[in-house]
């Protein structure tokens, strides 16, 4: 289990508790439950990588602590 | 984690997380299996761990950076200290002297230390002390036994003997490749003017700019990139007394060298064989002339003679007169068997033995060599008819049936000849005029000798048909004194001009008069117009003239081009009523196209001169037409009636009113005003009855629709009608 931190630059900060093996898409539904938006108007992107749904937090190696940029579609 | 506990929204510090217990209550409700739980803590810890370290290095880098900016300032300080110590510019210390007593007492101060210096420390000084002080001192010290074992960088030839040359430290830098010192004990010695010249050689050597051979004289070969390879260097050593100590390989050089000039020289001593004969082997190929002292001998005899007698007294005369005719005997005896070998001598060792004889026999007559002509012929006379007695009673050839006949060249040559056109009996009858042509222009040339053929020919020319008449008829005319003939003097007040007296002489000789042949033989005339052959062609301008004279292009007038013709009456324009005289009022009518219609002519008669006398005429129809087209530049000859530009066909029929005589056209019958019909070019064509008009040649067609002729027509019309 890891933990992300998820980083709306308008003052949003999220922490998510979720497995390595879970994909981006389920990552996006727990932030979803967690802000209160719909996980498909969301994008999780790392410095212009913007992370697709079906791959797993492990292939994009994605740690611990790790802090990723949120955006809305 | 799992301690902390945090609404689902907002958590401390605006930050939104869960706990573990709600998470996976809200991951079971999405369908996502709940989290694992093994790998939380040790990635915490981690986490942990490397942000202390990180913090520990900080701090590190922090007091590091921190000691760096203390030990600077403090450098700086010591360094500002150092400054103001040393002197600024424009400051005055205690070592500047303001006064030349000062500086007088200073530097004889420290002269005085030097001094003591140097007694202190020269015992202890090595030679080769870096001390540059020291050095300058021991200048003056110096001997030439110093300089024993210094390197000299010239080789032995580049110093001559007896040179004095300025040797000085050769430059080097401090360091060697690898970055040690390099040790002074090796310094070198060298003459800088030297060094550049030799650094200039190689250089121009390298630049490919000479040519190299590929072996050297000391039998080192080259290849393509020597000048690459590094060069020995060329050093001597110096003994002690100033000598030069050669090296060993200098030594092994000097003998090659050495050895190589002796071989050199052996070469050289043993020539090899030339591809190409020499002179001297030359004069074996030469045929070998076997001179023929005789005719010397003749002169040299017959000039001692001739000195003889002119020294003798009549009364030695007459044994004079039988040595003379024992020696003629001689002399004919030897020209038999040598008149086979006349042909190989000159023609003129022939001529000057008979002069030589004629003028012994002049002599020997004991008269003045014939001043009056009629002496001579007197002479000649005599000679002629004692000759067959002198003959006959000496027996000159001593064989009777050779009497009066000697066989010589030029009377072989001249046996062949025969007198052609009068006597198609004769033999060679085509020859007839050449050759003797050829023989009366050597009797021209060459002085007036009697021929060889000895008198006796009348009698014996009997014999043998055709023996020579042209030489008959030469010799008769030497003996008969003619007025105008060769030989003879013809005074310059006879008959007219001295011209017309040569040129009868010439003609006379030419077309000699027939001679009285006591033998009774036909009379031979040369008819020079009957000469149908070739005329044989003189030498010079004379020749050409002659020749051109014959063929008759002397009789035509050359019309000459340049400056010569400016003041003829031809070229001048416009001064044909000077010339002809008239008024110039009524000449001024006609007088435009008359001087035109002259000048045409005349160009044209002068065209056709030069055409017929180059011999380019074709006078004929085909000629005609062709003269008309390129006058006419149209590729069609109009044979009757006139066709205008633009038109296709004669409308004499159309016309009418057409007049030839019409003053208006030209000489060509072309109206040079209206190129186009019925106008200019300039004006569009005609249309309707005014074409009608121009091509009836009429005025205009009238309302009525009659026509109204033409009078005097205009260069400009009025309105066309349309």
């Amino acid at each position: 289990m890891i933990e992300v931190v998820l980083n709306d630059r308008l003052g949003k900060k999220v922490r998510v508790k979720c497995n390595e093996d879970d994909t981006i898409g389920d990552l996006k539904k727990l932030v979803a439950a967690q802000t209160g938006t719909r996980p498909e108007k969301l994008r999780i992107q790392k410095w212009y990588t913007v992370y697709k749904d079906h791959i797993t937090l492990a292939d994009y190696e994605v740690k611990d602590g790790m802090n990723l940029e949120l955006y809305y579609n | 984690m799992g301690d902390r506990e945090t609404s689902a929204n907002d958590g401390g510090g605006g930050e939104i997380s869960m706990s573990t217990e709600e998470t996976n209550r809200l991951r079971i409700s999405l369908g996502l299996k709940p989290l694992s739980t093994t790998t939380q803590p040790s990635a915490l810890k981690e986490l942990e761990a490397g942000q202390e370290r990180r913090k520990a290095a900080e701090d590190a880098e922090a007091s590091k950076a921190l000691v760096a900016r203390l030990a600077q300032a403090k450098e700086k300080r010591r360094q500002e200290e150092l400054l103001k110590s040393t002197k600024k510019l424009g400051e005055t210390g205690d070592d500047i002297d303001n006064d030349t007593l000062q500086w007088i007492e200073r530097s004889r101060r420290v002269e005085a230390e030097r001094k003591r210096k140097q007694a202190a420390a020269k015992p202890i000084r090595a030679m080769n002390d870096s001390d540059e002080d020291e050095e300058e001192d021991a200048a003056a010290s110096h001997t030439g036994a110093d300089l024993a074992g210094f390197k000299v960088k010239h080789s032995v030839d580049d110093l001559e003997a007896g040179e004095s040359v300025i040797l000085t430290l050769e430059d080097r830098g401090i360091l060697d490749d690898k970055g040690n010192l390099i040790d002074d004990e090796e310094a070198a010695l060298e003459n800088i003017l030297v060094r550049e010249i030799k650094q200039r050689e190689k250089a121009y050597r390298d630049s490919g700019k000479v040519a190299k051979p590929l072996w050297e004289e000391d039998g080192r070969q080259r290849t393509l990139l020597d000048k690459y390879d590094e060069e020995e260097e060329q050093v001597i050593q110096l003994g002690g007394d100033g000598s030069v100590v050669a090296t060993q390989k200098q030594q092994l050089q000097g003998d090659v060298n050495a050895r190589l000039k002796a071989g050199l020289a052996l070469l050289e001593q043993v020539k090899p064989a030339s591809d190409y004969y020499t002179p001297e082997e030359m004069e074996q190929f030469k045929p070998k002339k076997t001179k023929k002292v005789r005719k010397l001998k003749k002169k040299a005899l017959t000039a001692e003679e001739l000195e003889a007698l002119a020294e003798s007294t009549a009364a030695a005369a007459a044994a004079l007169n039988q040595v003379n005719y024992a020696s003629l005997a001689l002399r004919n005896a030897d020209a038999q068997p040598s008149t086979a070998d006349f042909d190989d001598d000159d023609d003129d060792a022939v001529l000057a033995a008979s002069l030589q004889r004629e003028r012994l026999r002049a002599l020997k007559e004991g008269g003045t060599a014939g001043a009056d002509p009629d002496s001579l012929a007197d002479q000649l006379r005599q000679r002629r008819s004692r000759r067959p007695a002198a003959a006959e009673g000496e027996g000159p050839s001593g064989d009777a049936a050779d009497q009066g006949l000697v066989f010589t060249g030029i009377g072989e040559i001249t046996r062949a000849i025969q007198v052609a056109p009068g006597e198609p009996a004769e033999g060679s009858a085509g020859q007839g005029a050449a050759p003797s042509g050829a023989l009366e222009r050597m009797e021209v040339d060459e002085a007036p000798m009697p021929t060889e053929q000895p008198p006796p020919l009348p009698p014996s020319g009997e014999a043998e048909a055709g023996e020579a008449e042209p030489m008959d008829g030469q010799s008769q005319a030497i003996d008969e004194p003619r007025e105008s003939g060769f030989g003879r003097w013809a005074p310059v007040s006879e008959g007219g001009s001295a011209e017309d007296a040569i040129k009868e002489r010439i003609k006379a000789k030419i077309r000699p008069p027939a001679p009285k042949v006591e033998t009774g033989k036909e009379k031979v005339t040369l008819q020079r117009d009957e000469v149908v052959g070739d005329r044989a062609i003189g030498a010079g301008m004379a020749g050409a003239l002659a020749f051109l004279q014959s063929r008759g292009d002397l009789d035509t007038a050359v019309e000459w081009s340049g400056r010569t013709n400016d003041s003829k009456k031809v070229n001048i324009q416009g001064l044909d009523e000077v010339y002809s005289g008239g008024r110039t009022e009524d000449r001024q009518a006609l007088s435009v196209e008359n001087s035109k219609e002259k000048k045409r002519r005349k160009v044209e008669e002068e065209m056709a001169r030069k055409r017929a006398a180059s011999g380019a005429v074709e006078s004929g129809a085909l000629e005609q037409m062709k003269q008309v087209q390129r006058r006419e530049a149209q590729p069609y000859v109009v044979i009757s009636g006139t066709v205008r530009p633009g038109q296709s066909r004669d409308v004499v029929a159309g016309r009418g009113g057409y007049d030839p005589g019409d003053p208006d056209l030209d000489e060509d019958g072309v109206d040079p005003l209206a190129p186009r019909l019925g106008g200019s070019a300039s004006l569009a064509p005609l249309t309707g009855n005014a074409k009608v008009a121009a091509m009836l040649g009429l005025a205009g067609v009238d309302e009525g629709g009659r026509s109204v002729s033409r009078g005097k027509r205009t260069p400009s019309r009025g309105a066309r009608g349309s």
